[in-house]
């Protein structure tokens, strides 16, 4: 099916608790399915930083234990083959909920990736057949949300999944 | 160097931290990182393989397939083996069965 990209540029993150709703643009972004029989798979994550001074961040990509509300917006998504017939629904990405931001999981993380947002980028690409998958339109499959627990870098990055 | 054998997971993800452009002090050898992953198949966790690790990683008999350390202890405390694959196809099932026969609200 269609790959997309979903992008966020210049974001400054703000640290999150676990359990607690993300703050609107204080995070790169949350993907969430969106329909009920929907299906997406994670298979790259990258995140390059941008500050201008040493700024140690644990960014964290984890399923949202309560999703988010409302229509997402700010941040990019394309589909990566231009030719394809994109599917009816697509995944909402964005780091700006019209209701309420995604509450992280506290135990569902699903990828850990601290760097030095002063340059330092941050990349996982999953091995075929082994993407992370999100799937339906309630909690904890539905949505991913990519934070910082600590640390409030300046960071620019892209998630590169496909709809199933 | 990380030697494959039986006990380790083939065919793998790819995990990199790279920090050589970061223009800030940093412990001595750790402005690159660089590691295999792979996805436990129970719960989809990312595990970075630790080339300095010794003790044999899990395969579940069930699935075939390596699975994280969380999923090993409930694996071993008798709990079935379910993938994240079989959950998604559950639930997926479910969501299309009750919209085509959606259940009967009673007063």
């Amino acid at each position: 099916m269609a790959r997309y990209i979903a992008s966020w540029s210049a974001v400054t993150a703000a640290a999150l608790v676990d359990t607690s709703a993300a703050v609107n643009a204080a995070y790169p972004g949350s993907l969430r399915s969106g329909g009920a029989t929907l299906q997406y798979r994670v298979n790259e994550v990258y995140i390059g930083g941008e500050d201008t001074a040493s700024t140690p961040c644990q960014m964290i990509l984890a399923r949202a234990s309560t999703i988010s509300v409302g229509a997402l917006s700010v941040g990019n998504i394309a589909v990566a083959d231009f030719t394809v017939t994109a599917p009816g629904t697509v995944p909402g990405w964005g780091n700006t909920a019209a209701t309420s931001g995604a509450q992280r999981s506290s135990t569902l993380y699903l990828l850990q990736l601290s760097l030095n947002t002063f340059g330092g980028i941050a990349r996982w690409q999953a091995r075929y057949g082994e993407e992370l998958t999100a799937y339906g339109n309630t909690a904890t499959g539905a949505e991913m949300l990519l934070s910082s627990k600590v640390g409030a870098g300046k960071t620019s990055g892209h998630i590169i999944f496909e709809i199933v | 160097m990380l030697i494959l054998n039986d006990s380790q997971p083939r065919g793998l993800g790819y995990y990199e931290i790279d920090n050589r452009l970061t223009n800030a002090e940093m412990p001595v050898g750790q402005r690159h990182f660089e590691a295999d992953t792979y996805t436990c198949s129970h719960c989809n966790a990312v595990v970075v393989l630790n080339p300095n690790r010794v003790r044999e990683r899990y395969k579940c008999n069930g699935c075939n397939h390596h699975i994280c350390d969380d999923c090993k202890a409930k694996r071993l405390m008798g709990n079935p083996c379910k993938t994240m694959k079989q959950a998604i196809e559950e639930s997926m099932e479910s969501a299309a069965r009750h919209a085509e026969f959606p259940s009967i609200i009673l007063p």
